[in-house]
């Protein structure tokens, strides 16, 4: 039943969070095979290799290298998306703190294929450990020659330096995550011009998150076909699956990326919890719709199933849902979530985000009223598509398809006028914390 | 140039043009908050998102440039509910006191509201409650619950002033404009943010309370305060009649000039205002003693004779760059007439001040270079310099603070005074006459740049002041000889 | 104060960036002022201090301060409590966690314990949903955690403060 790993391989080998262990292990063959091949060789390999974007919205990677601007002589640069922050989510800490080199390789091999000479990882600051990981490792790739002046030897030069955030869900956009580098609030940029043409520093850049980064040294190893080969159409490769919520194995998992949604929570991760059956189940983080379970999970776990699915697969983070939890109190949590982390640039994100968590704190609370729901429904059409970026988005996704799919039991909770516990259907008194005005 | 379709028009427009400015070239004002053409674009109000054809979202007009081809719907029905959608975000926190917001009048969001919105509230949640009428600086007062967090401020103070006082702190629906730790919003050009502020989020301490502004008259002219001759509107309300100490005057803000002043006016000379009401000579008068205009007009001229009479190379004019170049024309070719060649416009003892690498000149005068080109000689030091020994019997002086005036009125056989304002030198003069300001009448300024820049009459002179070539005429009917015609 | 050893630090810090993007380093740096500061918390004059060092304004560096939540202008705990409560920690428990710190230390979110050891933040997501309810105090993170193992963990921090 158990399928090839290899993102995860080094995970159980504490060696190999060293630079010798890493290479004892196999690392960093797949840098020195890459340094022989052509930059524009790699980066088709890695779109014949079905890589899609592991940070939430799926890019063909190979196609994004493709976007940074041809012989151009000023700097560029590679920034790695480390700010795991999406609920649900904890792929890339493990990631960076079992395997560091993994990521380092990948990074490497990356700004080689796409004439990057800097490259910045920013890791979420409250990732303290994976950050010193990053940091031990990338001292060791200077003094091993991996990075510096001639990488591996060759006349590649590569600088690359760890770079922490402080607290901010929005430094995971990419743009918001450039202004955080710069020095600034985690503030989204406008676009266009898109990162590839004038990003960090106002140069050239190309944001990609760790897991993608991770996959690029196995690429080169094995060769696109054979990656491409583990996973399904246009979804090459394994991928890592979090699981969380109400399950009975939650955890991180290394599947093929042609895994199903029922057979990932019932043959790996052991299905509900004794006495429980699962209600929804969210696929993709919280920002992606909710699924019914057991109607709607029966469904590919790639990102172009899921989309025709009416969903995503985002940076997927597989929240599960049992049928003790209110999908009301549920819903409170995430809009509550969105509105501490919305940034507040722009109108619509910054008012509306806080308007729907009030709304639906109310709600939450036993102050709702059935016209609620729709009013809901219609401030999230004036949120979706007019923002500077899709924080937006990823609010109204949660919000719509929690009422819509759930509708009967919100009118419930609504007709009942009164504040119930997150689980097990129980009258709660409302938290003095929460009285009065929100 | 590009050629493009707005609302069904065509037009061309240069390479870079955003959607706002080429929009309104065919007569469709795209609302907007956050974009300012003097700033850099933010684009996070979202106010000015417009339909393209072949896009699938909406754009914001303010940061889209136009292209060959494109075509644009700035009314659509997508649009109207956009720009209601954003109208409604931005109302539900606001505190909607237009009763005591001095914005009222001119508010973008009572505009906006009434063009594009008019939907009642849909809220029933508490408002975001934060500080109101906050003193952050001389001029300004901060309510907090009135912003939109447009940024217009903070660009200001970081880009034009780039004293850096202003900031947006905190996240999300809580976060506010505020002054830096330690810091007041103290620089030379700090009004401005209130021009900006398209609410009543920052308002001015000086107007403050004093009228609403659709009881306000405009008038385009430009700042008398120093040689940059700033465009402005000059805000006055007439109504009541204005008699002595009645308020004429309520409030200057600048006019856009792309190559003056671009769209701002330093403090100095946006408070300078206060001077057409403040302290004006009103009356003419001897010696300070208070007399008609029509005596006092009488005495000039007899004393003016007099003097001319014994010999004009004893009699001196000292002009001012505070006139008008029509005011200075008039009293050059008075002196001509008269005889006097000893005429300069003292370009060494005018009023200096503060200056800057930006508007503020040293010289605090609206038109030395209009004296200066009319070939008026600058220095007053010769001419003061015989006054004082006695070699001239007669001196006229037009709004220059002699420091020595009683003792020059001591030496002279005839000294006179035109003046604008109240001062020790108008009590010591012989006879002095009152002078309107460039706000009540009509003339030319040219400024440090050599630009000619016309000042409008905005209100009837004070009193019985009158304008320096009226008062010009005046002694040239009782002084010269009537030309016969014909 | 900056002291020397400190200074040392911002320099290699600085040197990451490129030189006409110094305030790129600002975060780097305020971590390093508050992790060092009695009280683990950025006061006025210390954000003066980093913006004068780095070369911004100090509206800059407020701005800075005042978005992320890792950043606080308020004295901190000498544990401060980082308790997730977004949604995969709420379905596996943290509202006991929550209950367990205010019943046996008095404190809500945003609030420090008379004695200084311990304040409270309920925070976001800490990427560790599979391990869920979770809590991160400095650089440890502590999982599957319950009332009665929450009240223990207590205990035995406040033996070591």
């Amino acid at each position: 039943m158990s399928s090839p790993i290899f993102l995860t391989k080094n995970f159980k080998n504490p060696e190999a969070q060293t630079y010798d262990g890493y290479v004892k292990a196999g690392g960093y063959a797949a840098l020195k095979k890459a340094l022989t091949m052509k930059p524009e060789e790699i980066i088709e390999e890695v779109k014949k290799g079905n890589l899609r974007g592991r940070g939430g919205a799926g890019f063909p990677a190979g196609v994004k290298w493709g976007f940074l601007p041809k012989n151009y002589t000023g700097p560029k640069y590679l920034c790695v998306n480390a700010d795991e922050g999406e609920p649900g989510t904890f792929k890339d800490g493990p990631l960076m703190e079992f395997d560091p080199h993994q990521m380092l390789e990948g990074i490497a091999i990356t700004c080689y294929a796409t004439d990057i000479h800097s490259a910045y990882v920013y890791i979420r600051g409250e990732f303290h450990k994976a950050f010193r990981a990053v940091e031990l490792a990338i001292e060791e790739c200077y003094a091993k020659g991996i990075f510096g002046p001639n990488v591996m030897g060759s006349n590649f030069s590569l600088e690359c330096r760890p770079h922490p955030g402080a607290g901010a869900y929005i430094c995971g956009e990419e743009t918001g995550l450039i202004s955080s580098l710069e020095g600034k609030k985690g503030f989204p940029k406008l676009k266009p011009p898109f990162p590839a043409i004038k990003g960090l520093f106002d140069c050239p850049t190309l944001v990609n998150n760790v897991e993608t980064l991770a996959c690029v040294p196995h690429i080169i190893n094995m060769g696109a076909e054979a990656w491409a080969a583990l996973g399904c159409e246009k979804n090459g490769g394994t991928k890592l699956y979090c699981v969380s919520g109400q399950i009975s194995k939650p955890g991180l998992y290394e599947l093929p990326h042609s895994v199903t949604l029922k057979e990932l929570l019932y043959d790996h991760c052991g299905g509900p919890l004794s006495g429980r059956t699962i209600k929804a189940v969210i696929p993709g983080g919280s920002s992606a719709k909710i699924l019914k379970a057991p109607d709607e999970i029966d469904v590919r776990m790639d990102f172009d199933s899921l989309g025709k699915a009416g969903t995503m697969l985002g940076s997927a983070a597989v929240i599960v849902i049992d049928d003790s939890t209110s999908m009301v109190r549920a819903l409170d949590n995430l809009l509550r979530f969105y509105a501490h982390e919305s940034c507040g640039q722009c109108t619509p994100c910054r008012e509306g985000t806080k308007w729907i968590s009030k709304i639906i704190r109310r709600v939450a609370n036993g102050q709702g009223e059935i016209e609620d729901l729709d009013k809901i429904l219609g401030i999230l059409t004036n949120m979706v598509g007019n923002t500077i970026c899709v924080l937006a988005d990823a609010a109204a996704f949660p919000a719509e398809s929690f009422i819509k799919k759930f509708r009967p039991e919100f009118e419930e909770y609504i007709k009942r006028g009164k504040r119930m516990s997150m689980t097990g259907w129980r009258e709660e008194a409302v938290p003095k914390a929460m009285a009065g005005a929100h | 140039m590009p050629k493009l379709t707005i609302n069904g028009k065509e037009l061309e427009v240069p390479a870079g043009t955003n959607l706002i400015q080429a929009a309104k070239q065919v007569g469709s004002e795209v609302p907007h908050f956050c974009y300012h053409p003097g700033l850099s674009v933010a684009g996070n109000c979202r106010m000015c998102l417009v339909e393209i054809e072949k896009a699938p979202k909406l754009q914001i007009a303010c940061n889209t440039a136009v292209t060959e081809g494109m075509v644009v719907f700035t009314e659509s029905e997508k649009v109207k509910k956009a720009r209601q959608g954003v109208m409604e975000f931005l109302l539900l926190n606001h505190p909607i006191d237009c009763p005591i917001c001095d914005c009222a009048g001119e508010c973008y969001l009572q505009d906006y509201y009434m063009a594009h919105d008019k939907a009642p509230s849909r809220t029933e949640e508490p408002k975001n409650k934060k500080a109101k009428a906050e003193d952050i600086g001389p001029h300004v007062m901060l309510d907090k619950e009135r912003c939109v967090l447009c940024s217009r401020c903070v660009r200001f103070t970081d880009e034009i002033s780039k004293t850096h006082e202003l900031g947006i702190f905190g996240r999300g629906s809580t976060e506010e404009i505020d002054l830096a730790p330690g810091m007041r919003l103290e620089n030379d050009y700090s009004g401005n943010v209130v021009d900006l502020c398209p609410v009543g989020a920052l308002t001015d301490k000086d107007f403050r309370f004093k009228s609403r502004p659709w009881f306000l008259r405009e008038t385009n002219t430009v700042c008398g305060g120093c040689a940059m001759g700033c465009n402005i509107v000059l805000n006055t309300n007439l109504n009541p009649y204005n008699k002595v100490g009645q308020k004429r005057a309520y409030r200057i803000y600048p006019r856009e000039n792309a190559e003056v002043n671009q769209f701002w006016i330093c403090d100095e000379g946006r408070y300078s205002y206060h001077a057409i009401d403040e302290n004006r000579k009103e009356g003419a008068s001897l010696s300070g003693t208070p007399v008609t205009l029509d005596f006092g007009l009488a005495r000039f001229s007899e004393g003016l004779k007099k003097a001319i009479a014994a010999g004009a190379d004893q009699v001196a004019f000292l002009l001012s760059p505070q006139m008008t170049t029509e005011e200075l024309t008039a009293w050059k070719e008075l002196a001509a007439a008269l005889g006097v060649t000893q005429v300069a416009y003292g370009d060494d003892i005018k009023r200096t001040g503060k200056a800057d690498a930006f508007l503020m000149k040293a010289d605090k005068n609206p038109n030395t270079a209009g004296a200066a080109a009319l070939g008026i000689a600058p220095a007053a030091a010769p001419l003061l310099a015989k006054a004082a020994d006695g070699s001239l019997k007669a001196l006229v002086v037009v709004d220059h603070e002699l420091a020595n005036a009683a003792e020059l009125a001591g030496k002279l056989e005839f000294f006179a005074f035109v003046a604008t304002h109240n001062t020790p030198t108008d009590k010591a003069a012989h006879v002095s006459l009152p002078r309107a300001m460039y706000v009540e009448q009509d003339g030319h300024f040219t400024n440090v740049q050599g630009k000619v820049q016309e000042v409008k009459k905005a209100m009837e002179p004070i009193g019985e002041a009158k304008g320096g070539v009226e008062l010009a005429a005046q002694l040239s009917m009782r002084l010269l000889p009537v030309k016969a015609t014909a | 104060m900056i002291t020397a050893e400190l200074k040392k630090k911002f320099d290699v810090l600085l040197g990451y960036y490129p030189a006409d993007q110094r305030q790129a380093a600002v975060i780097p740096l305020l971590h390093l002022m508050q992790d060092t500061a009695s009280g683990n918390y950025l006061t006025a004059e210390s954000q003066q201090l980093v913006a004068d060092y780095i070369g911004m304004p100090v509206s800059k560096v407020h701005e800075v301060v005042s978005f992320y939540t890792m950043l606080s202008e308020k004295p901190r705990g000498k544990n401060h409590m980082l308790v997730c409560h977004t949604l995969p920690c709420d379905l596996t428990g943290c509202s006991s966690v929550v209950s367990a710190i205010a019943d046996k230390l008095h404190i809500h979110d945003g609030e420090v314990t008379k004695d200084g050891k311990f304040s409270m933040e309920e925070a976001e997501c800490l990427a560790r949903c599979g391990e869920g309810p979770v809590m991160q105090i400095g650089e440890t993170v502590y999982t599957h955690l319950t009332a009665e193992k929450t009240a223990a963990l207590i205990d035995e921090l406040a033996r070591k403060s």
